[in-house]
């Protein structure tokens, strides 16, 4: 029971733990061990937050702009144990993503535009609509610090 | 030699962690209804026409157990929740607890993993626990026997877990500038989705104590997993967990994170006494 409890917990840390306090061998060992029945990620707000807000607007073909990210949050912060915080949580996330891909203008070779394409499907799925529809999406990103703004249409 | 013979001898005294067991069933059993009402409100983004959580990469064989509605169903989905809530109320009440724990554990990770743009961290934390629980059948509690000493190491094993999440959060937060300047939690506040509109205004006047809410968060993450085996403090240590939590699941809005963290708690503490719970136990039974 110790030797299994010591394995079991040896291979979750290699798993978890942040490269400085890590080895590159052993994380890619135990994840043979953890995955998928074990896995897990606790950076937990860490070690860095984004320093920046995301708007999303949407329009279909040339109409006029929708904020769906006001409407999404207000919703969170009025029915806050609900399903509404798993919305917030999802769409934030995906145009943080989507945004930093805009950013540095391309990343993943064999995946490009990997967020950009994730968040049209989220908003096509917030708005009905088919998986076909032609859809625009305008991200403007606000920073924390400076104020400064950013804009990216896709 | 007196401590790992003292460790040894732990795993063949008998189980007496049945109130923490039962607690932590129903906690878990909470858990998974706020979740499966959740689910069933999204059904349909998140299994159904306007699926949300793209398709999972599968690298292994036993990566299919876990991820059969990779491609959605709401149909199966639904099954799966019935099958879910069923097995979990069945393991509080039935003797059969290790076998319907597991088939909650499977069905619980299917749901879990095929919405995973829409969990938070509680998701796992909860899919853990229940995966430990299952190895646990609180009835078997002959001393010297090996159920008996596979119910002690799984709930060593919870616990265990537990302090993993403080232990390696606080490895990725040390090494983050926002942690170390005190200015990380005036930085969640900041971000819409961590926020709520009355805390955003009324922390920003208050600096001072988010920046020592920030270092209270780092010395809770180092401390919890060292002061939580000191009987001593617990109760304490446990108490500003709960306060910490309760903060996250409604200030921060991760409330699936905030009420898993609760429900973990008890393989620490439970809130009532021995006696108590035989009343409870017997009205339940």
């Amino acid at each position: 029971m110790i030797c299994l409890l010591t394995f079991h917990f040896a291979c979750t840390y290699f798993y978890t733990a942040p490269d400085t306090f890590n080895s590159v061998k052993m994380e890619i060992i135990s994840a043979r061990y953890i995955n998928p029945f074990f896995h897990q990620y606790w950076a937990l707000f860490a070690p860095n937050l984004p320093d920046y807000n995301v708007v999303i607007e949407v329009s279909e073909k040339e109409g006029v702009w929708r904020n769906i990210s006001h409407e999404i949050l207000e919703n969170h912060y009025s029915y806050r144990i609900t399903e509404k915080g798993r919305l917030a949580l999802a769409f934030t996330g995906i145009a943080r993503w989507a945004t930093w891909e805009c950013a540095v203008g391309r990343v993943n070779e064999k995946d490009p535009e990997k967020y950009q394409h994730i968040l049209k499907d989220l908003c096509r799925g917030y708005l009905r609509m088919n998986p076909t529809d032609d859809l625009r999406i305008r991200l403007t990103k606000y920073d924390l610090y400076s104020a400064k703004e950013g804009e990216f249409i896709f | 030699m007196k401590y790992p013979i003292k460790i040894l001898a732990h795993f063949n005294r008998p189980f007496t962690e049945e109130r923490n067991v039962l607690f932590l069933r129903y906690g878990v059993l909470f858990f998974c209804v706020v979740n499966a009402i959740h689910n069933v409100i999204l059904l349909e983004y998140c299994w159904g026409e306007y699926k949300m959580s793209p398709t999972l990469s599968i690298g292994k064989f036993s990566s299919n157990f876990v991820n059969l509605l990779n491609e959605g169903g709401t149909a199966f989905a639904i099954l799966l929740i019935i099958i879910q809530l069923l097995c979990l109320t069945g393991a509080i009440f039935l003797k059969y607890k290790r076998i319907l724990t597991f088939i909650a554990y499977i069905a619980t990770a299917n749901l879990v993993n095929s919405t995973y743009l829409m969990n938070s961290g509680g998701h796992h934390v909860i899919l853990l626990v229940l995966f430990f629980l299952s190895l646990i059948n609180e009835e078997h509690t002959l001393d010297n026997s090996w159920p008996n000493a596979i119910n002690k190491a799984a709930m060593i094993a919870i616990k265990i877990q537990v302090c993993m999440i403080y232990f390696i959060s606080f490895l990725y937060k040390i090494i983050g500038e926002i942690w170390l300047d005190g200015s990380a939690l005036w930085q969640a506040l900041m971000l819409d989705e961590y926020t709520l509109p009355i805390f955003k205004e009324w922390f920003t006047s208050n600096n001072y104590i988010l920046v020592f809410s920030t270092y209270f968060v780092l010395a809770y993450q180092i401390l919890f997993p060292i002061l939580i085996w000191v009987k001593k403090v617990r109760k304490w240590v446990l108490l500003f967990g709960v306060g910490l939590h309760l903060f996250i699941a409604f200030g921060l809005g991760l409330f699936t994170f905030g009420i898993a963290m609760i429900v973990a708690y008890f393989a620490f503490y439970v809130p009532v006494n021995k006696i108590a719970f035989k009343r409870i136990r017997s009205f339940i039974d």
